[in-house]
């Protein structure tokens, strides 16, 4: 009856329409802000995700140019990431790779990066002639249990420790 | 005092905060879009410079892997005295072309890194064993124009 009355030119027509508005705008304002509150919060982990790559994709490839020089992963990584860089257990498994190389194994090594959030899976693989040794190595960056960037590439060390 | 005011007696009339909450979602949103769609555009930038990292690094073991392979076809050939044999013998192996120099072979191969950039490489081998890789470099696929050229003016009058 009060409603009918305020908006059939009462007395208060003008303060029960303006509540009305208020109620209806504060709601439609609240779920708007909702949802472009969660837009910013996905832009904003997206920005982190995004910078968190970068800071994996210069790790990577800086290990990877100091491995093209020395073939050896611990220091390279100890090259890029400083001597206090966590290296986990490392696993050598023995196998045979190519025909006119020799194979020298399998090994597997995590390092810890960014005070233990990012670890780092590496697979270092080799086979050695007499000219000299080949070695691959992969490494794949997890954070969260969610792999996150993998890397691989190649060093070619003649025999008698002349880089290439 | 204006009529509204006298009418309302509560200094803001109806309508004026409906704008007011319209203009502030619409800044709102543009700001979270503008927001989301840098974030977005970041990402896919360092994504593509991974996947570019990856495809380079695959051509350089590749790369690396034939330099193994002639290196140990070198070795072979300066222990056997007969160094000569190297020619036919990394001819054979995929991709590489040998030409002579002054103190033995050089042998260039390229990989492909992508479908615009391929990785070329250009090493010496001497009789004494020695090698030296003289080129390594990513470069720009060349394109055969055959005689299409830009119409530009050429310099002369």
């Amino acid at each position: 009856m009060s409603a009918l009355k305020a908006f059939s030119g009462g007395k208060r027509r003008p303060i029960n329409l303006f509540f009305t508005e208020m109620i209806i705008v504060l709601l439609f304002f609240s779920i708007s802000g909702a949802v472009i509150l969660k837009v910013f919060a996905s832009a904003e982990l997206k920005s982190l995700q995004s910078a968190r790559l970068e800071r994996v994709m210069i790790t990577a490839q800086s290990i990877a140019e100091a491995y093209s020089e020395s073939g050896d992963l611990t220091s390279a990584a100890k090259l890029v990431l400083g001597d206090d860089v966590v290296i986990g257990e490392t696993t050598l498994l023995l196998s045979d790779t190519k025909t006119e190389f020799h194979g020298v194994g399998t090994s597997y090594t995590t390092l810890l990066l960014e005070n233990g959030s990012i670890s780092m899976r590496a697979q270092e693989s080799g086979a050695v002639s007499d000219a000299g040794g080949l070695y691959h190595l992969t490494m794949t960056f997890d954070a969260d249990g969610e792999e996150i960037y993998s890397l691989s590439c190649s060093a070619y060390i003649r025999n008698g420790g002349e880089e290439r | 005092m204006n009529r509204r005011e006298k009418v309302g007696g509560t200094g803001l009339g109806v309508g004026y905060v409906t704008v007011m909450m319209i203009f502030a979602v619409i800044c709102m949103t543009i700001f979270a879009v503008l927001s989301y769609s840098a974030a977005s555009s970041d990402s896919a930038f360092n994504k593509r410079g991974g996947e570019y990292l990856k495809q380079y690094y695959a051509a350089d073991s590749t790369a690396k892997e034939k330099l193994a392979m002639l290196d140990a076809i070198a070795k072979s050939a300066a222990d056997s005295g007969f160094f000569e044999d190297f020619e036919s013998a990394a001819a054979e192996v995929s991709g590489v072309k040998v030409s002579r120099v002054r103190d033995g072979f050089s042998a260039n191969w390229t990989v492909k890194i992508n479908d615009r950039q391929e990785l070329a490489a250009t090493v010496e081998f001497t009789a004494d064993g020695g090698c030296e890789i003289t080129n390594w470099q990513s470069r720009t696929i060349s394109q055969d124009d055959s005689g299409e050229h830009l119409n530009v003016w050429d310099g002369s009058f």
